[in-house]
């Protein structure tokens, strides 16, 4: 099963996916952080949460073309959204392959393990003694599942634990399911 | 190959799209069970988004939601990447209803008439080229319908189901 989802990220990958320069893509993201940190006057907190609320709002509509393109139906278990996740949506979106880690006992958490990160390519923190101690530089993709997760009915935590250019050993995103939301059933006529 | 109407709900129950063609009114069909979709005013290109129809809306949906709830209620267990047993179509005497459900909770409908079988390509499709590329794609076009009574008003959403319904 896993080779065939690996099979299907990279037919996705290969023919459905429109491209675009990785370098006009990275160093768009970066004139972006680069932005908000200028912006919000080195509050690298809020730069964080600037970030997530854009992804956010880019993730409720990735998930739709993730959707129309992969045509993957409802996950069965966060297993298999977890190797969809890595394997179809980051294979078809970013062309990379995160590996799936540290799946907690009660199968709830997870992490995603990037070692590369398509947004963070030349990137150097500020040396300002702040930046690698608050900053998440790629805090966009946090909001992005978060908000793809959320159209699927999934109710999910997702924080970065680890990022290679805070001098980590790993750009580690924990992903931590809080429940299953419901269906939405119409409102009631009186 | 006649289609009446189509419809959009999403995931917070609302009709976020509805468009009737209306043909030449054949007063007999209205009496049928399913949507009365031609209205006597409406004109013959039909209407979009009208707003007599929220009580239709409302039914409609309705009844989708429990039929496809009773389809997965009946197949016992489904198989990994193959969704359940998933509501396609009913039919009544005049109309038949097709029915395309998305992941992410977005319905699409279209009322046809008896001899057209079967539409889940053509809704798929619908999804797949027309609400992604003129709605997802659209950054201006909001996405989640949240606030009851919003369309989606688009222009090029409307163009493009108006000349896919054409070609079918």
């Amino acid at each position: 099963m896993s080779k065939s989802l690996k099979t299907t990220g990279e037919d996705l990958w290969k023919n459905k996916a429109d491209k675009v320069n990785s370098e006009l893509f990275t160093l768009t993201y970066g004139s972006i952080v680069a932005q908000l940190v200028r912006d919000y006057k080195q509050d690298y907190t809020q730069v964080n949460l600037q970030l997530e609320k854009m992804g956010y709002d880019i993730g409720i509509r990735i998930i739709e073309e993730f959707l129309a393109k992969s045509q993957v139906g409802r996950c069965q278990s966060f297993k298999e959204t977890s190797e969809i996740l890595s394997k179809i949506a980051f294979k078809y979106f970013l062309n990379i392959t995160p590996r799936v880690e540290n799946f907690s006992t009660d199968g709830k958490q997870f992490s995603l393990i990037l070692d590369e990160n398509p947004l963070a390519e030349f990137v150097e923190l500020p040396d300002d003694e702040k930046a690698n101690k608050q900053l998440w530089y790629s805090n966009v993709l946090v909001g992005v599942l978060r908000g793809a997760l959320e159209m699927v009915q999934l109710d999910v935590e997702v924080a970065f634990v680890g990022d290679v250019l805070r001098g980590d050993d790993a750009t580690e995103i924990r992903l931590k399911l809080i429940k299953i939301l419901k269906d939405e059933i119409p409102a009631g006529e009186d | 190959m006649t289609i009446y109407s189509f419809w959009v709900f999403d995931r917070h129950c609302n009709c976020i799209y509805n468009r009737e063609w209306t043909q030449v009114v054949n007063p007999s069909s209205s009496t049928s069970a399913s949507a009365s979709s031609n209205t006597p005013t409406a004109s013959l290109t039909g209407s979009i988004n009208s707003k007599d129809n929220e009580d239709t809306a409302k039914l409609l949906f309705g009844t989708i939601f429990s039929l496809r709830n009773i389809s997965n209620k009946l197949s016992p267990s489904s198989t990994t990447m193959t969704s359940a047993n998933s509501l396609k179509s009913f039919a009544t005497t005049n109309y038949r209803a097709h029915y395309y459900e998305t992941a992410s909770g977005l319905k699409f409908v279209a009322m046809s008439d008896l001899n057209v079988k079967d539409l889940q390509k053509e809704l798929r499709f619908v999804y797949e080229r027309i609400y992604v590329d003129c709605v997802v794609r659209n950054p201006l076009c909001p996405v989640d319908f949240k606030h009851q009574g919003k369309k989606i008003t688009n222009g090029s959403f409307i163009h493009g189901i108006d000349r896919f319904f054409g070609t079918l």
